[in-house]
């Protein structure tokens, strides 16, 4: 049996506890270089990245979009994603700490299912918001 | 650079894959999620899955279909190019052992203007299908951002 989170103690406005992640190091980003076939330099190549104008590596965004995801999961336990979204809005650097909070903002009954809405941000250890996203869960 | 507009509509080839258990596990180990599920399956199937299931941004591997040439195509220059954000839509869950079709295509461009200048806002839908069945996976939304 599946561990279970109860809709009905879920309210809206309930905070998801903060987890941190990290460092995001080199091995991470070559770990994910190669698993999700982004070879972009900018993501392992310091001498690249200072080309582009960057001090050093960053993390891919669908990097940190996977470790919002992995969150939101963690949480949500047997729930099943519906959709989920996420806006890049700074750069997650090598060797940030991220830490992600989330809230539910909305909670429905759909043709007979549950759903609730939760909205997330990551942020780096220098409160730096790096993505802002959504995601919608079926219970 | 403005993109040309004749790529609104384009559609990539169509690409094929069979989704890998050690694929998951690579990913899964990539973005540091312990979860057993991903790597055990006897873990996935005492949580009542067929097979290793795939984490949600599992299908970013597939963002583009084709020779994954997308920005190429386009003639986009990396120099330019912003991440702009990701949106998945999910269908039906996806496990190993399935195999898949996945299609990208452009379904518009834009023009904005923004703080750094005028820049093309390019959204690319990428829809994953069940080989067999036909029936719809997910959808993958990317938007991009090419300045001027």
């Amino acid at each position: 049996m599946r561990d279970k989170l109860n809709f009905e103690e879920i309210s809206e406005g309930l905070e998801l506890p903060e987890v941190k992640k990290g460092p995001i190091n080199r091995q991470q980003l070559v770990d994910y270089a190669s698993a999700s076939g982004d070879y972009n330099k900018l993501h392992y190549d310091e001498g690249f990245a200072k080309q582009m104008g960057i001090s050093g590596c960053i993390a891919h965004g669908m990097l940190v979009m996977s470790m919002v995801g992995s969150y939101i999961s963690d949480w949500a336990k047997e729930g099943i994603f519906k959709n989920f979204k996420i806006r890049f809005v700074g750069m997650t650097n090598e060797n940030d700490t991220l830490s992600f909070t989330g809230k539910v903002i909305k909670k429905y009954k759909e043709n007979g299912e549950n759903f609730v809405q939760i909205e997330v941000i990551s942020k780096t250890q220098d409160d730096r918001i790096t993505t802002t996203g959504s995601a919608i869960i079926a219970m | 650079m403005k993109l040309d507009r004749n790529f609104i509509g384009y559609k990539f080839p169509l690409s094929e894959t069979s989704i890998k258990r050690w694929e998951i596990a690579q990913f899964a180990n990539a973005i540091r999620d312990s979860n057993p599920i991903y790597y055990n399956l006897n873990e996935a199937k005492k949580q009542g899955f067929k097979d290793i299931p795939c984490p949600p941004t599992f299908y970013t591997k597939f963002t583009f279909s084709g020779d994954k040439k997308f920005f190429a195509t386009l003639g986009i220059d990396y120099k330019k190019l912003l991440d702009g954000g990701r949106e998945y839509k999910y269908y039906s869950p996806c496990f190993a052992g399935d195999n898949i079709i996945y299609q990208t295509k452009v379904q518009s461009i834009d023009e904005k203007e923004g703080k750094r200048g005028k820049m093309d806002v390019v959204i690319a839908v990428t829809t994953g299908k069940n080989k067999e069945t036909k029936e719809k996976l997910w959808d993958s939304i990317s938007t991009f951002i090419v300045f001027h």
